[in-house]
């Protein structure tokens, strides 16, 4: 069953004014275009500034239905299982009430179920397949903008499914966020911090990053997007493969398939990681739009854009777009997208603002991992390592705050020593390291996060007087293997 | 209770002419929710292109369907799936292009039957919040 816009907005209304300490209810500064008010909802629990953000958009295409109610549905599941300490069960996969607290304790979450109200409505009252705006288009008997086509990235370049024709449905719209509803969205990167965003659309079993114009190739940074020219209405006409840092390709994969993963738990259903091309080739979308920002302008700060396309091919195109019983897709697409909200938490970053109360160790230290440690394979799979462990450690360190505490002294002595290349690693702050390894392996909820700390012991148990250069090119030359050992 | 703006109305779900008289069914919707129509075609087609040569890769049959702006969607065996109506199938084959119609799609609201009742909205989300009170927060 799905829900009418006028009972979305109340959900949100309601779940505002039963949670008002979590839950606040923003209304957008831009009404649609037929006028109506668009809504979306801020949680967070607890006390602190300066947190990484979360910005997750549904109902962009009208005949979409199952994601306006999911993002609801997962709104309000947060919020009660961070107010009872209940887990959020989804169908197999349980996701520890400790889990959610820490989420919304670290993180501000920002929902926007709903950009497309006009759309919605539209569907339910007069055509059950119409997928873009409600946008009167002059001139024309055709109505509407794809608004996932009308962002400014790459705009008004018509490769592959995108249109500059008013009739279309890809239509581009006449001009980069021309439309109130992107104009929104928008709105919510410019004002909040946003680190990790996800657009939620429907169907075919996906999760996509980017690129979507163009092959992405990880060697040659001089072929940028900010090259082409835009508004052509013509494709891009000649070869071209947008660069992508390996080290940020390889967070969008390993995100992606952590996402797949939490979602197979749920009901064992197979969604397929890909680059956005692999659907087939757009522009003007949410997701490249969220990760390009901070490319075409040094300025902003990077968000890594996911697209979601929920639920399977049902056998015709009305049930895939609305399958008569939504219920086990949403749940494993929530558990999807709790599984990327998860992933947006940095543990040395938070130990570093709530225990330091500055940035400068954890800037040094982030410093190595993005600009020497991700330049090599050995040295990504560290990353990966770091990123594999760093969630459910979280919970058990925060749960601690004497261990939380001298974590963070630990952290704040690396960083001063990881300032200094030439510097030797003081022999106590190895000791205490390995002091608090041996008791986060006690208290590792799995064995597998258990097998990932064991592989850092002999990386600190070799670390004492030597120089800062001398562990990194090590580490950069030999990957991590699980079972205590490292791997050429 | 349900509680909304004014401009909140009640109608029975899934038609244009809304019925303002039957309890049975009725959905909390706003006024500017009873949309009109819109001029568009009766029915549209889903359907599958191939190209007229054999051995044209299904990549390249999106690249030449990609210059027509149609509504693409997703296929289940890698093809190409549209979703398109009389005059659009026209001018698939007038490109050569071999369509194959799986079923007609009739323009025509969201099956009543799949709108949530107001009664079933509120009841699920007094059960998820049950046990919680009012305020309550950590």
């Amino acid at each position: 069953m799905y829900r009418t816009v006028a009972q979305l907005n109340n959900l949100m209304g309601q779940l505002a004014g039963f949670f008002p300490q979590i839950v606040t209810r923003l209304r957008m500064p831009e009404p649609s275009v037929e006028g109506r008010t668009v809504y979306a909802l801020r949680l967070r629990a607890g006390g602190g500034g300066a947190r990484r953000g979360v910005l997750l958009v549904g109902g962009t295409h009208s005949r979409e239905l199952m994601n306006p109610d999911l993002l609801v549905e997962l709104a309000v599941d947060l919020v009660v299982s961070c107010v009872t300490g209940n887990d959020v069960t989804l169908g197999r996969r349980t996701w520890p009430a400790g889990d959610i607290k820490v989420i919304l304790e670290t993180l501000d979450l920002y929902l926007l179920p709903c950009s497309n109200p006009d759309g919605r409505i539209y569907v339910m009252n007069v055509d059950d397949m119409w997928r873009k705006s409600r946008r009167d288009n002059p001139g024309t008997p055709c109505d509407g903008v794809d608004l996932n086509r009308n962002l400014d990235f790459m705009w008004g370049v018509t490769q592959g499914q995108t249109s500059c024709s008013p009739c279309s449905d890809v239509y581009a719209g006449p001009s980069a966020f021309s439309e109130p509803e992107t104009r929104n969205v928008r709105h919510l990167l410019d004002t909040y911090r946003i680190d990790c965003f996800a657009d939620v659309h429907s169907y075919s079993e996906l999760i996509l990053y980017p690129w979507g114009h163009a092959p992405t190739q990880t060697t040659d940074p001089s072929q940028r997007f900010t090259s082409l020219p835009t508004g052509t209405c013509q494709p891009i006409g000649r070869p071209h493969q947008e660069y992508m840092p390996p080290q940020d390709l390889q967070r969008f994969q390993t995100v992606a398939q952590r996402i797949v993963d939490a979602i197979a738990a749920v009901r064992g259903r197979a969604y397929t990681p890909q680059s956005s091309l692999g659907l087939y080739a757009t522009t003007g979308t949410h997701s490249d739009y969220a990760y390009s920002r901070h490319i075409a302008n040094p300025a902003l700060r990077k968000v890594y854009g996911y697209t979601f396309e929920t639920g399977p091919w049902m056998g015709n195109v009305p049930d895939s777009f609305h399958p008569p019983d939504p219920a086990p897709i949403k749940e494993e697409a929530e558990s999807g997208l709790i599984a990327l909200i998860q992933q947006c938490i940095c543990a040395i970053e938070l130990i570093g603002a709530r225990f330091l109360g500055r940035e400068d160790e954890v800037g040094v230290l982030r410093r190595v991992r993005d600009q020497v440690f991700a330049t090599t394979p050995a040295g990504r799979d560290w990353i990966a390592l770091y990123e594999r462990v760093q969630t459910p450690l979280t919970a058990v360190v925060l749960e601690d705050e004497g261990l939380a505490r001298r974590a963070a002294d630990v952290l704040a002595r690396a960083g001063d020593v990881f300032a200094d290349e030439e510097a030797a690693v003081p022999p106590d702050v190895v000791d205490e390291a390995l002091t608090i390894l041996r008791q986060l392996e006690d208290r590792a909820p799995t064995d597998e996060v258990r097998a990932d700390l064991r592989s850092l012991r002999p990386v600190l148990e070799q670390a004492a007087d030597r120089s800062t250069s001398d562990i990194v090119e090590r580490l950069m030359a030999r990957g991590p293997q699980t079972g205590g050992q490292t791997a050429e | 209770m349900l509680t909304e703006s004014a401009h909140t109305r009640y109608a029975r779900p899934g038609g244009v002419e809304a019925g303002w008289f039957l309890p049975v069914g009725w959905v909390m919707v706003e006024e500017s929710e009873r949309s009109a129509g819109g001029e568009g075609p009766d029915v549209r087609f889903e359907a599958t292109v191939l190209a007229p040569d054999a051995g044209v890769s299904a990549f390249a049959v999106a690249e030449r369907v990609a210059e027509l702006d149609l509504d693409r969607i997703p296929d289940p065996e890698g093809g190409v799936r549209l979703l398109i109506d009389v005059d659009e199938c026209v001018a698939l084959l007038d490109r050569g292009f071999e369509v194959r119609l799986r079923r007609a799609v009739p323009v025509r609201p969201l099956d009543p039957q799949l709108i949530a009742g107001d009664d079933e909205v509120q009841a699920w989300f007094d059960e998820r919040v049950a046990g919680t009170e009012e305020g309550q927060a950590t």
